[in-house]
């Protein structure tokens, strides 16, 4: 008598669980239903190379542009691109403007999660710490009385500065641009460079050097999504996990770079 | 078989653990109210800024700080550069988030903390509570409805009553010629008229000698008819001729170096930092040639990646030049506020690299330059 209970309860488990798992999946209508115009608008920041700019024939151009219509094909849709600045990408995503905005935009945990909604990320912008590949360095514990290279004013000559009170012996060096701060690390002229994941891959792409790099910090590129349009985000990220899978976003970022 | 338990026999058997259960309890209730005491920001002795250079002026961002100490820190550190006035945001939203209910302890605070170190604020006043746009969910927070003029001129005037003694003057919206500065409304210079006639005459009531900025124009060179902005010179003609300079006491000014030196030569069709030229050229074609004239918010951006970006090394070069140009070359210019000294978190764009100072209070090089030049130490 127990042992059948515990069998029919174990039947109950083993048959409820397909169940529970259904219940637990979001469920959205299908792309043509939830964009019935067969077109994704998507924001786009064109004052920001190389995620979005104007090509020399004035049109859109840049990873964000060649993301949305990535994504738009995964989709069966059609791309449609929509100008913004930087200040009114989220306005737009609020007031439906667009379907989801790019522009180059990092994940800011600070935002209410009732407004808006970040799709995967498909780009890490965040500082890296480039070295030799003779010579890896990895974080700043190694980096007593060496030199590091930054971009002058830069989010990387901040950080150095901040390793700079706290690291004994530490030299920072400044240089006009990010391409000058891996030159100088290339030339030896530095042990290290600290540069984000754009410059760093701008360089390495026209370099003939084996380089180092260890992430300091992250900064995700993802879309913007209005919070109430839950199919819209849930399309998106499908088809963003697809293309990230299939290899797309980086071939579309080797394209840039 | 076990016997069962009375319940009085099981809470006496229960009873020793019980009490144990109770005072860890107890002491992690207790545990939980230590916290660590807040930064303590008191107000010292007050202060007063020597002003050396008269038009150095920077757009603070404290409204959304969280530290008190902050505050105390950003006002310092303007008053050490000679800065004695700023430009800070009150947004509506902020404060009257229920109809009537109206919650000042952060601008309290702000006007605290800049009175003591010496400094004035000029108040951009914008940002529409939920209330007043009918909760509408397609609007934004720059969405002001003709129905809730009223209620923002009332803000208004009583924003400038309680803080008169420490105003410069308050700016009357921000950059109206945007249409997502307006909640994507369709720009017309007509209704931002309608808007400076409301307010000014309320805030003229309840304070009569905090003088109304109009104005606050983007740079911008849309045509009529672009469903994003218009033309700020054209934006401006067309409130002139609406009436608007009537309403006004001084003109709030946007503008931009972007990549031009600020000796570059003004036109119609570019943008620049003598731009503000052509615009104060609109009010003395009206008539209003002596009108003051604050630049409200200016300065070049040293993103590395940025179209509109210079190096580090040409910001300071324009930024410092840019003072020494409107000493020398625009009598009608009050003040020339930089955008802007710091953000209390950062955007992780280009946002970033108009400001002084790092989210962690790291002084950029710009600051100690500006320091310099603000309190004479360069020319």
């Amino acid at each position: 008598m127990r042992r059948a209970r515990a069998t029919l309860i174990l039947l109950l488990i083993a048959l409820a669980a397909p169940v529970m798992w259904w219940l637990g999946q979001e469920h959205h209508p299908p792309p043509a239903e939830v964009f019935p115009s067969g077109e994704l608008v998507v924001g786009i920041d064109p004052s920001y190379p190389p995620f979005g700019t104007l090509d020399t024939a004035g049109q859109y151009a840049g990873i964000d542009v060649d993301l949305g219509h990535a994504l738009a094909a995964e989709l069966g849709l059609r791309a449609v691109f929509v100008p913004l600045s930087y200040d009114g990408i989220y306005d737009a995503v609020l007031t439906g403007r667009v379907d989801v905005a790019f522009g180059a935009t990092v994940v800011d945990p600070s935002r209410p999660a009732s407004e808006t909604r970040y799709t995967w990320g498909y780009f890490n912008d965040g500082l890296h710490l480039v070295s030799p590949a003779s010579a890896p360095l990895t974080d700043g514990q190694g980096l007593t009385g060496q030199v590091v290279a930054v971009e002058y004013g830069s989010s990387a000559d901040a950080e150095a500065r901040r390793w700079n009170r706290r690291v004994r012996g530490l030299t920072v060096a400044h240089y006009p641009t990010a391409a000058e701060a891996l030159d100088a690390v290339q030339a030896g002229n530095a042990d290290a460079a600290i540069t984000d994941h754009t410059a760093l891959r701008a360089y390495l792409a026209g370099a003939n050097w084996d380089a180092h790099a260890a992430p300091l910090t992250d900064a995700y590129l993802a879309g913007v999504v209005r919070a109430d349009r839950r199919a819209v985000l849930y399309h998106l990220n499908r088809a963003m996990l697809d293309l990230l899978d299939g290899g797309q976003i980086d071939l579309i970022l080797d394209r840039h770079f | 078989m076990r016997p069962r338990l009375h319940p009085r026999q099981w809470f006496a058997a229960a009873r020793p653990a019980l009490g144990w259960f109770f005072r860890a309890g107890l002491a992690l209730w207790l545990i939980g109210q230590v916290a660590p005491a807040p930064m303590r920001a008191p107000l010292g002795d007050p202060q007063t800024v020597e002003v050396v250079r008269p038009h150095l002026c920077i757009h603070t961002r404290l409204i959304d700080e969280v530290p008190e100490y902050r505050m105390q820190q950003t006002f310092i550190a303007l008053r050490e550069m000679g800065v004695g006035t700023v430009v800070e945001f009150f947004p509506w939203a902020y404060v009257e988030r229920s109809p009537g209910a109206d919650d000042w302890s952060q601008a309290d605070k702000i006007f605290a903390h800049a009175g003591n170190q010496g400094v004035r604020v000029i108040a951009r006043m914008g940002l529409v509570p939920g209330w007043a746009r009918q909760d509408d969910p397609d609007s934004t927070l720059n969405t002001l409805p003709d129905s809730a003029f009223d209620d923002f001129a009332a803000y208004s005037a009583r924003f400038a009553a309680r803080y008169a003694d420490h105003l410069d003057g308050i700016i009357v919206w921000n950059e109206p010629n945007l249409s997502f500065e307006w909640g994507f409304r369709p720009v017309d210079p007509l209704v931002y008229a309608r808007l400076l006639e409301t307010v000014s005459p309320a805030v003229k009531a309840a304070a009569p000698d905090v003088p109304v900025f109009g104005g606050a124009l983007a740079p911008t060179l849309e045509p009529l008819g672009s469903p994003h902005a218009l033309d700020d010179l054209l934006y401006l003609t067309a409130l002139m001729e609406a009436g608007a300079g009537a309403h006004m006491d001084a003109l709030s000014v946007h503008t931009y170096g972007f990549t031009q030196p600020p000796e570059a030569d003004p036109a119609p069709d570019v943008l620049n930092f003598r731009r503000a030229e052509l615009i104060q050229q609109v009010l003395a074609d009206h008539g209003y040639a002596d009108m003051p004239v604050y630049i409200t918010e200016t300065g070049w951006n040293d993103h590395p990646r940025w179209a509109q970006a210079v190096t580090p090394a040409q910001r300071i070069d324009y930024t410092l030049g840019a003072y020494r140009w409107a000493a020398q070359a625009w009598p009608w210019a009050r003040e020339v506020c930089l955008w802007m000294f710091r953000t209390p978190r950062p955007t992780y764009s280009y946002p970033d690299y108009y400001t002084l100072v790092t989210p962690d209070f790291d002084l950029k090089p710009i600051y100690h330059a500006l320091k310099a030049y603000g309190t004479g130490e360069t020319e």
